[in-house]
């Protein structure tokens, strides 16, 4: 389903805003003048919303994961290196949750966001 | 950079001068006895002629000796010179070290030598030469400058290029990774270069961003290419510009799209280019939050058990980031380089991150022309869109540029709001068929204010024209929301690589209250084409990295023994002191190729006595 990965993952991106805060494109500030202090903008967060990687030890796997975190509604589930998984929530509890409940697991080692960092480059020629 | 070179500070520049009068070239090591042992040089540095020796006699040997003592080791006599000196030419199979060790133990000769090679000074004839100021600074104004502050800037403000080519251009035998939004590997100027990775890696690298073989920009950004050219753009090929190395190995490792990294394909990539054989990393992104991610630090410090060099972008905020740490730059790891920019007169660029402690020198980072993937097609509205409901296109006081917006006065009336139970949809046609595009993507900015989770914004593509939203939607964003972000997606992906690619938006509300409404800007679609010779001019700390890391593979390949430390310590205190990063930086000092090179790690353990 990698097309349908490429899809979730841009919805993501979108939604996330992903940190225009830390954004290096140029935002004019007469476009937030319309956010004005009585329409306060926010500030997502720089994460992917949802998604966690989840690190096991050597009695960890792809089931026992799901099975985990299926309160919270995995969605998709990707086998990263260094036996960890990557997982998608369709109902995200938020951080300190997720890694709580992770961490209540004989067999989770870890448990953090999926952090998103921004590209360095400041502007370009138009 | 002529100034403050550290090797003439140094207290041991005795010894160092002593190295450069026997080769011209300078090794270093962790001790002077294995400094000495080391006066033979390796492949990267056998500048002479193989199968010849110069060789020196004695004042009282006859030419008939002469001719004798060359005979008797089976080698033939050239010329004779003047001051006794004979041209040799070796017998088959004689190293010019053999050679050497035996004509230097004869009694009647005085010394002998390798007939040296001297190169013109190094200057390549890419087209694009002159704009590249960060190589060779000779006061140039930069046409269409994105960076307007020190343009010109100052004569010999650049990282002594030039000198270090005289050593070596070539950084092959170093492969250099380049996290990042992938590398059109079909790019003219840097095809050649590419890392070869056989059959396994066809393509040059492996994309963890969309979990498959191709690197190549997805979504047609050309941010990783920019960052491969600085690095190893083809040199001397008179085209294009040129990398800090001419020629290299370059490994695409492709981490994110146009926006932004994630924490799991970065960690992947890593791990992909040490497996592979990477000696050194470029990352030119980053953000917080530091030491959280943990998964990010183990791979980082696990490739510096396995010498691996990362060099990383300090950031673009002008932030301190001693106070405002920045990952991976603020990792407590010795094999990071973390990297401010700098501008055409070596200030600081106003919008680069410092450090005392954090960040460790600066490097050019405005006005940099180098390689993109493409082009890209810049949509000014005002053509072709078809607008429903509330959709308008408008300019005015609250908007920066032509725009795209609901409501249609968006832009001229500070408290406009879409309307209730709205369903508008917009979208335009646009044309992808040409063959060689290898891939695009849709790149904007979206000021947009929602008011409850009853409504709605969508994004939709189609490649078969017409109303992007007869079928499902790529993306949607719910209410209650309000923001400034920069959207991207992929063309190719969703199959719009065609001649009648729909792109369209559409505005969904009740009728529950509404908001500030949806505004469009900065929209462009970026292709990546087939033997792109494209190159641009970007700003940022993500070009400076690239200019250390090219120094890097530089400094690697011209002293294969040297650990990553060797490597680092050599970046750092091989460059030229500037004002303007004392106290900015840990090192105060700018890169300097040149500098990078000659730079001799002080020897220990020595104890002189005077007889």
């Amino acid at each position: 389903m990698k097309w349908l990965s490429a899809v979730l993952r841009s919805t993501i991106l979108m939604m996330l805003a992903m940190i225009s805060s830390s954004c290096t494109c140029a935002t004019s500030d007469e476009t937030r003048i319309k956010g004005g202090p009585d329409r306060p903008i926010t500030y997502p967060e720089n994460r992917v919303p949802g998604e966690y990687i989840v690190k096991v030890n050597e009695d960890g796997n792809e089931a026992l994961v799901r099975e985990l975190f299926s309160n919270y509604e995995v969605i998709d589930i990707t086998e990263l290196r260094r036996s960890r998984f990557l997982i998608k929530l369709g109902n995200d509890p938020g951080p300190d949750e997720v890694e709580r409940k992770g961490l209540e697991s004989p067999f989770v080692i870890r448990v953090q966001p999926n952090y998103l960092y921004p590209l360095h480059q400041q502007n370009e020629a138009q | 950079m002529k100034v403050n070179k550290p090797f003439a500070k140094t207290a041991m520049s005795w010894f160092a001068t002593a190295v450069l009068a026997t080769t011209t070239i300078l090794f270093v090591t962790k001790s002077a006895s294995a400094q000495l042992k080391s006066a033979a040089p390796t492949a990267a540095q056998a500048r002479y002629v193989p199968g010849e020796v110069l060789v020196k006699f004695k004042a009282d040997a006859t030419d008939a000796a002469i001719f004798s003592v060359v005979g008797s080791y089976g080698d033939e006599p050239l010329k004779v010179m003047k001051r006794r000196v004979v041209h040799v030419k070796l017998k088959n199979g004689q190293s010019v070290e053999e050679a050497i060790a035996s004509y230097q133990g004869d009694p009647s000769v005085l010394r002998a030598q390798p007939n040296y090679l001297y190169n013109l000074h190094a200057v390549p004839n890419d087209a694009l030469y002159g704009d590249l100021w960060a190589l060779k600074n000779t006061g140039q104004t930069i046409s269409s400058a994105p960076y307007p502050i020190n343009n010109p800037g100052l004569v010999g403000m650049d990282i002594d290029a030039e000198a270090a080519w005289d050593h070596i251009t070539d950084c092959s035998s170093v492969i250099v990774a380049v996290l990042d939004t992938g590398i059109n590997y079909t790019h003219a100027d840097l095809a050649t270069n590419m890392w070869d990775g056989g059959a396994s890696y066809p393509n040059h690298g492996w994309d963890f961003f969309d979990a498959d073989n191709d690197p190549m920009p997805a979504d047609g950004s050309p941010h990783g290419t920019h960052v491969a050219g600085i690095i190893g753009a083809v040199g001397n090929n008179a085209s294009g510009t040129t990398g800090v190395c001419w020629t290299a190995k370059l490994m695409a490792v492709r981490v994110g799209g146009e926006i932004s990294v994630s924490s799991a394909a970065a960690s992947d990539g890593v791990d992909f280019a040490v497996e592979n054989g990477a000696k050194v990393i470029n990352m030119s992104f980053g953000g917080p939050p530091e030491q959280a991610d943990a998964d990010f630090y183990d791979v980082i410090n696990d490739a510096r058990t396995k010498d691996v060099l990362i060099v990383a972008s300090a950031g673009n905020k002008s932030n301190n980031n001693d106070i405002n740490s920045i990952t991976p730059c603020t990792f407590d790891l010795d094999n990071i380089i973390c990297v401010a920019a700098l501008d055409q007169a070596y200030e600081l660029a106003d919008f680069s991150n410092t450090g005392a402690t954090s960040v460790d020198l600066g490097a050019p980072g405005t006005n940099i022309h180098s390689a993109v993937a493409g082009d890209r097609l810049i949509e000014d509205f005002s053509t072709g869109w078809v607008l429903n409901g509330g959709w308008g296109i408008g300019s005015g006081d609250y908007c920066p540029s032509v725009s795209l917006v609901n409501p249609s006065n968006f832009c001229t009336v500070f408290t406009a709001t879409y309307a209730n139970n709205a369903d508008d949809i917009a979208y335009k046609t646009f044309d992808l068929s040409d063959p060689a595009i290898l891939a695009a993507g849709v790149h904007s900015e979206l000021e947009l204010g929602l008011n409850d989770a009853n409504d709605s914004l969508s994004i939709a593509l189609n490649g078969a024209g017409g109303n992007p939203f007869s079928i499902s939607p790529i993306a949607t964003i719910l209410g209650p929301f309000i923001d400034v972000l920069p959207i991207g997606y992929d063309l190719a992906k969703s199959g719009c690589l065609t001649a009648t690619c729909s792109i369209g938006t559409r505005l969904q509300s009740d009728a529950g209250g509404s908001h500030l409404g949806a505004h469009l800007f900065g929209f462009h679609i970026y292709r990546a084409l087939v033997n792109a010779t494209t190159s641009e001019l970007f700003d940022g700390t993500s070009m400076s990295a690239p200019m250390v890391t090219g120094v890097a593979a530089l400094v690697w390949a011209f002293n294969p023994n040297y650990t990553y430390l060797d490597v680092a310590e050599s970046i750092k205190k091989g460059g030229d002191a500037i004002p303007s990063l004392a106290g900015t930086t840990s090192t105060g000092r700018a890169l300097d190729a040149m500098g990078s090179l000659r730079y001799i790690n002080p020897p220990t353990g020595i104890s002189l006595s005077l007889q």
